[in-house]
């Protein structure tokens, strides 16, 4: 699987039985459908703050999935200040640059706040 | 071969011979549609079931397997599960060990396949794999190496391939009605001169045929496989010589709500149990590939021992019917075969589920050539092959690996 962004291999990260896709690159980062769940679910809690919303109207870049290598859709993700994160409308996999995962890390500073976040800051360094 | 077939069901016979007069129906519709002579019509269907009967013949295995994602796994990739296919094909008498498959799948499934047992091969998924201890493994695998022993593979592969043009003959007819390449046919061979309400009921019986006949067929083949599953889970109790441990295995596999993702319709009478099982929806009816689990689970529980006859015994008890599973030729074969002790598992790398999930994405990494770098963080870091990375950095730490 290449980086939808460089197109770097990725490589997979594993961490506290945890394995996640990752572009050594550009540190961006893939979530398979469902695997942002499983990581809250091996963590006994919801990924509710990392949940793509609604669709996002901007000018970036489109991205091609790395899974199907169709064009993803822009979608916003994160509460108060939300992210354009790329996610794939045929198989749900999402992608997170890595800027984009700093900032949702930024706006859950209180530790306990998401357990998801915490391992992403922790595993990632965002 | 032929003989075990036939002595163990001659309803499986019956059944087959249903299907391909079906099949022998839907090219007689055809040619009098198209053709404007049925033989025709016939002939060509014959000629589809030939092609697809080659196909199969050349690389049936492989396209099964490749369907489901499978991957091929050795001694050293997967010692635990290669062991328990090792010591049950000695168990079940087949001539040659089967090929070894892992699919790459949270739900935990099980398949068998191969026309003859000296080609043979099972299949089962990573969830399974990471579920059951094992005792319930050796079931499992000891009820698809049944199938293998039984010929059921080989009944399956021939009811697939009827069940196949059936469905592709049916298909392409339809289409061509709706889309106007009967009526001209029809007039042509009608001339046009009357007998209109005759032709208007043939024409009707041939829709309703052509709607029917894939459906029927699919029928015909569930039942088919479904008479099976009771007598491989008899052949796996003997195999094993410990009915608990399939019994166990089948509960945890019903338990779990998560669909097998790489199954399809064609594959799907394969699998240990029904892969497109949704929650609450009743375990057996007409389409069902499978019988009840907990039907198995309550004749493989009831079991006084672990021979044939053991199994037919508590199948008529539990069932409340007459007839029994096991081919009366087959009853007295296996003679007395108590039930084992459960076994003690010793290595630690088996004992709880987390460990398993370990073990099996390490071989499954392994099988897939990824080189693995562990850091000294504690990430571990998996680098695809032929990659054209030199060096890797880990994320978590910095630290810089070269590849």
């Amino acid at each position: 699987m290449q980086c939808p962004r460089c197109h770097t291999d990725l490589i997979v990260v594993e961490y506290h039985d945890i394995e996640l896709d990752y572009c050594p690159a550009c540190e961006g980062l893939w979530f398979d459908h469902g695997e942002m769940e499983l990581v809250a679910s091996k963590m006994g809690s919801s990924a509710d703050a990392v949940a793509p919303q609604q669709s996002a109207d901007t000018n970036e870049k489109k991205l091609k999935c790395p899974e199907c290598h169709k064009v993803m859709d822009k979608r916003l993700l994160g509460a108060t200040d939300p992210v354009v994160a790329d996610v794939c409308r045929l198989c749900g996999g999402l992608w997170l640059d890595h800027g984009e995962l700093e900032q949702i890390v930024r706006q859950h500073q209180e530790p306990g706040d998401s357990p998801v976040i915490e391992y992403l800051r922790d595993t990632f360094r965002a | 071969m032929w003989e075990q077939i036939r002595a163990n069901q001659i309803r499986s016979a019956f059944v087959m011979i249903f299907m391909g007069l079906l099949l022998i129906a839907v090219g007689f519709v055809i040619g009098l549609y198209f053709l404007g002579t049925a033989a025709g019509g016939i002939v060509i269907a014959l000629i589809v079931w030939g092609i697809l009967n080659l196909v199969a013949l050349f690389q049936g295995d492989n396209i099964l397997l490749s369907l489901g994602k499978a991957r091929k796994v050795n001694k050293e990739e997967f010692p635990r599960l290669y062991n328990i296919v090792e010591e049950m094909t000695i168990a079940s008498g087949l001539p040659r060990m089967p090929d070894v498959y892992i699919i790459d799948d949270p739900a935990p499934n099980a398949f068998a396949t191969g026309r003859k047992p000296e080609k043979a091969a099972i299949a089962v998924t990573s969830g399974l794999l990471q579920k059951l201890n094992r005792d319930e493994l050796q079931g499992v695998v000891a009820h698809e190496l049944g199938h293998i022993k039984n010929r059921d593979t080989l009944l399956m592969a021939i009811g697939g391939i009827l069940l196949g043009t059936i469905v592709l003959l049916s298909y392409f007819a339809s289409r061509m009605l709706f889309f106007g390449g009967a009526s001209r046919g029809g007039r042509r061979s009608g001339g046009g001169s009357g007998g209109g309400g005759a032709q208007l009921i043939i024409i009707i019986i041939g829709i309703v045929l052509m709607i029917l006949a894939p459906i029927a067929a699919r029928l015909l083949y569930f039942a088919l496989s479904r008479k099976r599953e009771y007598l491989a889970d008899a052949s796996a109790a003997l195999y094993t010589r410990y009915p608990e441990g399939l019994a166990s295995a089948l509960e945890k596999i019903a338990g779990t709500p998560t669909q097998l993702q790489a199954a399809n319709n064609a594959t799907a009478p394969m699998y240990i149990v029904n892969p497109f099982r949704k929650a609450g929806q009743a375990a057996s009816n007409l389409s069902s590939t499978h019988p009840p689990i907990s039907d198995r689970v309550r004749v493989l529980r009831s079991m006084g021992g672990a021979s044939f006859a053991d199994y037919d015994a508590a199948y008529r008890n539990v069932r409340g019917s007459r007839g029994g599973v096991v081919p009366r030729g087959a009853l007295g074969l296996t003679g007395d075969a108590p039930v084992r002790p459960p076994s003690t598992e010793t290595e630690p790398v088996t004992q709880t589920e987390a460990a398993r999930a370990r073990e099996v994405s390490d071989a499954l990494w392994k099988t897939n050539k990824y080189q693995t770098v562990e850091c000294e963080c504690g990430a571990k870091l998996r680098v695809p092959p032929g990659t054209s990375l030199s060096q890797v950095k880990c994320p978590r730490c910095g630290t810089t690996h070269p590849v």
